[in-house]
């Protein structure tokens, strides 16, 4: 495993860091599983979606009157039908109507038709009228930032022109730094549009009960609560008349979040026709019409010594959010409280908008928004390492956070238990050989080497979404067997595994005894659910709460069967034991004289369920108006290196190798974490060599088919097994010493291919993705420029000595 | 819409009913026949969720009409396990944590099922990634769905030297 223990200490019990089967193995091989799709009920309907051809245009009039004469229609919902109910967000600012009122991006739902049949559901859907009447629009975010600029949301309360939301980072002196540095480099850089294209589309299904005043969705989603809440403030239910089920959710990334069109017109249709209804999306819908991540502009300038020091670090960001702004203010603010990664900085000034513009819309995607800061980032180290002529390697050395300062706090208020970068640089480069490459690689190969710093489960960004919490109830019943029901809702993460190995623990039961409910409102208790990985810490934190409440009510019960004090107990086997002694009594023993039994209790103890609910709400904070604060519960960092072949003919880029070290906290489940960290990585191969919605000038999705979106087949992603490694620094303020890592694989990718190339060529490409045609570009213009290679960039980076007052010393 | 009847062999069990001729043979096993253990996933072949064996073949379900069954033999992943006992290709993705959400996982196993038995001399990582260029995952990243290729290959071919079966 090539793992090492940074503080070693006994915590959990035997099967915390063992790989034991996954309990949804056997469903998920045989194909019994039952996702969203594949679930029937008696009478239902199909809905599909009307989708705006149009980028921006005003609706003129839509009329179904075709439609609803054609065989096997039933309904048709028009925009006149929802012009009442109030706009919807995964975020803050409530821009989405549920259909469109004016339409702002190609591909927005116009209207839904509901039919006996999915194919007369989509035979109907060109029969629904529409009159568009076509508007100016705009595609380009810095466009989209102009007075004359078309605008998208005109009228909304918060909106200024096209831009939704700004966020300033302004902390430490970043102008004395900017005035004492010995030179500043400055250098523009994009990142693109990926989709996160989960291999299930989006599916709800609703029933609506006439006679309870109750409806069931069972959907797709990563949060049944947050789902259910939206629909309640949608339709004006009480939360009690709405229940939300996952049932098996086929990949998420982020792109699962909140309440979708679809979702609220499987509700609306289901009321109206007295009928089960189901929508499932087609992959065109998928990447036509939910969300992507959030490309970015950033504009970065680093005031640097001679000897590499970073003084200070100067960003302009552009975020272009698309037509609605879901969580793209929250991605804009991580982003830029994780600008400056693992690394020692006095000061930051980082000035960000999200813009709308005529796209669709952009918001959650695995990582949120540090994949970008992570890119530009360590591109631009590797600039500036070589305009001072130090080694990459060597001069993120002089600036890591040094293991000799730990426990600190960064510029901008991060408060670093741990945070191994020093080792995780050290494991890495020796996996991958780094002084070996360096010294026989050949011409047109190259090696990148990048740190990153993420989140670790459980964060804060606004002062209006303040709390940070989840929950988990574990129910012991009369004959000794044990129900888990929780908010976390898995997507392939393993979480139905990884919560019985922590409750088995804490109960000393088999994990065989333990059945996990996911994601059902009127089962599991109230939380967040998951994203951000945050699974392993909230949820498992608030479970073995739960577990040892239970536990102690067991062993009071236990304590008095046995003649002993329940301090003297132990719970293994199935059994509670007295320690050193074969005195012992059965957990569903207990369970039962609980359940049955008022005699056999103590004294004063009623016979009553055995099921307890804890919470867990992480103890960050929400960062002040300068950007300052704590806004994580922990952090998790990572040093990657990919050694990459540029086939200088055709612009193709080859992965040879492979190799991280990632911080990850107490593992829990060894070859689950592995698989995370194993997928992150090959979706952020995607994102650094084609991964990209790509829009022609009429604002038409080009590329909106797995043929034409590549996303990375086996032959792209290099095996990563042996070369990819964990360290276990254990936070000690945090109580299970767990922490997600969900996104650390997908963080860093980007960036180290990128840095791999410019090595490769001696040319940086600032914009993702590297597509074959920017690298044959890249190497083009460096032939050009320089007729031996030893080259320069084509486009340099600005570089300027600043006003030269040495700085005093520290 | 003009329909006809197909018979053929399903996961072992003969079955004749009547289908549109237009009907998709992915859609007919999802939606009439009731098995959804076959994915859909795109509508142009590329993702492989939906692959099933045709006569041993794997092929992709979203690319043939049902009438093109008639007279054929089909498995499905349901029809991979022995009642209670999985195929060795279903136990090897357990063991090697081939999967994570599981969506794209029926697929890989037809696909890998089908390749392991008409090429059994496929050994090398390189090669075995080529060979699953038609079935995409979004979650693994592949390498642990490479591992349970490989260990399946080698349980069904100590399968083979036990009882010379076809695994």
């Amino acid at each position: 495993m090539g793992r090492t223990q940074v503080l070693p200490e006994e915590r959990g019990g035997e099967l915390i860091g063992t790989s034991i089967p996954n309990v949804d193995g056997v469903a998920l091989v045989t194909g019994r599983a039952r996702f969203t799709g594949d679930l029937t009920l008696p009478g239902m309907a199909h809905g599909r979606i009307v989708r705006s051809p149009q980028a921006h245009a005003r609706i003129v009039r839509v009329d179904p009157s075709e439609a609803l004469r054609m065989d096997g229609v039933l309904d048709v919902i028009v925009p006149d039908d929802v012009a009442e109910l109030p706009r919807v967000s995964t975020g803050l600012i409530l821009d989405m109507p549920l259909l469109a009122d004016k339409v702002r991006y190609a591909g927005e739902p116009v209207a839904a038709v509901i039919a006996v049949s999915d194919e007369a559901a989509e035979g109907a859907l060109d029969a629904v009228f529409v009159e568009y009447e076509e508007l100016p629009i705009v595609l380009d975010p810095e466009m989209a930032l102009g007075p004359d600029a078309p605008q998208l949301h005109e009228g909304l309360d918060g909106v200024e022109g096209n831009v939704c939301w700004r966020q300033r980072t302004n902390v430490g002196d970043v102008d004395g730094a900017f005035r004492h540095a010995d030179l500043l480099i400055s250098r523009r850089f994009r990142t693109s549009k990926p989709h996160a294209m989960p291999m299930e589309t989006h599916a709800a299904l609703a029933q609506w009960d006439e006679v309870e005043g109750t409806v069931t969705l069972w959907t797709s989603t990563q949060q049944t609560h947050l789902v259910r809440n939206a629909i309640c403030r949608v339709f004006g239910l009480p939360q009690n008349r709405v229940r939300v089920i996952k049932p098996f959710v086929g990949g998420a990334f982020g792109h699962k979040e909140g309440l979708h069109t679809h979702e609220a017109m499987a509700i609306m249709a289901s009321r109206r026709l007295g009928r089960p209804v189901r929508f499932v999306l087609t992959r065109r819908e998928e990447f036509t019409s939910t969300v992507s991540r959030n490309p970015q502009i950033r504009d970065v300038e680093v005031a640097l010594r001679r000897d590499g020091t970073v003084l200070g670090w100067r960003e302009r960001i552009v975020q272009d959010v698309g037509a609605y702004s879901g969580l793209g203010p929250s991605v804009l603010a991580l982003s830029e409280w994780v600008t400056v990664g693992p690394y020692r900085t006095p000061g930051l000034d980082i000035d960000g908008v999200c813009v709308y513009t005529n796209k669709p819309p952009a918001s959650a995607f695995r990582g949120f928004g540090n994949p970008q800061a992570t890119f530009a980032r360590e591109l631009m180290f590797d600039i500036c390492a070589r305009e001072l002529g130090i080694d990459p390697v060597e001069f993120r050395r002089r600036n890591v956070i040094r293991s000799e300062d730990l426990p600190t706090e960064t510029a901008n208020g991060l408060k670093l238990q741990t945070l191994p970068i020093e080792e995780a640089m050290k494991a890495t480069l020796d996996a991958i050989g780094y002084g070996d490459i360096k010294r026989s690689k050949r011409p047109f190969q190259g090696i990148g080497v990048v740190n990153m710093i993420e989140w670790g489960g459980g964060c804060r960004w606004h002062a209006a979404w303040d709390s940070d919490m989840s929950s988990a109830t574990v129910t012991l019943n009369a004959d000794g067997s044990l129900l888990i029901a929780t908010d976390a809702a898995d997507s392939g993460q393993g979480h139905a595994t990884m919560l019985i190995q922590i409750a088995a623990d804490v109960l000393g039961v088999s994990p065989s005894e333990i059945r996990v409910i996911l994601g059902d409102t009127e089962v599991s208790p109230y939380g967040l659910g998951t994203y951000g990985s945050r699974t392993a810490v909230v949820h498992g934190t608030a479970l073995q709460r739960a577990c040892i409440q239970l536990r102690d009510r067991l062993l009071e019960v236990a304590g008095e069967k046995l003649e002993a004090d329940p301090q003297d107990l132990e719970l293994s086997g199935g059994q509670i034991r007295v320690r050193g002694s074969d005195r012992a009594i059965g957990l569903a023993d207990v369970a039962a004289m609980i359940h049955f039994s008022r005699g056999d209790l103590p004294g004063g103890m009623e016979p009553g369920v055995l099921s307890t609910t804890a919470s867990y709400d992480t103890p960050c904070d929400v960062p002040d108006e300068r950007g300052y604060g704590n806004f994580a519960a922990n952090y998790t960092c990572s040093c990657t290196a990919a050694f990459v072949e540029v086939d200088p003919s055709t612009g193709k880029i080859s992965i040879l190798d492979w190799a991280s070290a990632e911080d990850v906290g107490r593992v829990i489940h060894p070859d689950m974490l592995k698989g995370q960290i194993q997928g992150g990585i090959a979706q952020g191969i995607g994102f650094a060599l084609g991964e990209d919605l790509i829009f022609d000038e009429a604002g038409t999705m080009l590329n909106s088919s797995i043929v034409d979106y590549q996303v990375p087949t086996a032959p792209i992603i290099p095996r990563m097994e042996e070369k990819l490694l964990e360290i276990e620094s254990l936070d000690p303020t945090h109580p299970l010493q767990h922490k997600g890592i969900g996104e650390s694989g997908i963080t860093p990718a980007a960036a180290a291919i990128a840095c791999a190339v410019y090595d490769a060529i001696g040319v940086a490409i600032t914009s993702l993705p590297l597509s074959p045609e920017k690298v044959l570009d890249a190497i083009d213009s460096r032939l050009q420029a320089a007729p031996h290679p030893g080259m320069r960039d084509r486009d340099p980076p600005r570089v300027r000595p600043s006003d030269a007052q040495p700085l005093p010393e520290e | 819409m003009p329909e006809g009847t197909i018979r053929f062999t399903l996961n072992g069990r003969f079955v004749e009913l009547p289908v549109a001729h237009h009907r998709l043979l992915r859609d007919f096993i999802r939606e009439e026949l009731g098995l959804t253990g076959t994915k859909g996933a795109c509508e142009d072949g590329m993702c492989g969720s939906c692959t099933v064996h045709l006569d041993g073949l794997a092929v992709k379900s979203c690319l043939l009409l049902a009438v093109e069954a008639d007279g054929h033999e089909i498995t499905t992943i349901e029809g991979m396990a022995r009642g209670d006992e999985l195929h060795p290709i279903q136990q090897a993705f357990i063991d090697n944590f081939g999967f994570q959400c599981g969506y794209c996982t029926p697929g890989f196993i037809m696909t890998a099922a089908a390749l392991i038995w008409d090429h059994p001399e496929l050994e090398g990582e390189r090669e075995i990634r080529e060979a699953l260029v038609g079935n995409i995952c979004r979650c693994t990243g592949y390498t642990r769905i490479v591992a349970s290729y490989v260990d399946a290959a080698r349980r069904m071919r100590d399968l083979d030297g036990k009882d010379g079966s076809d695994g």
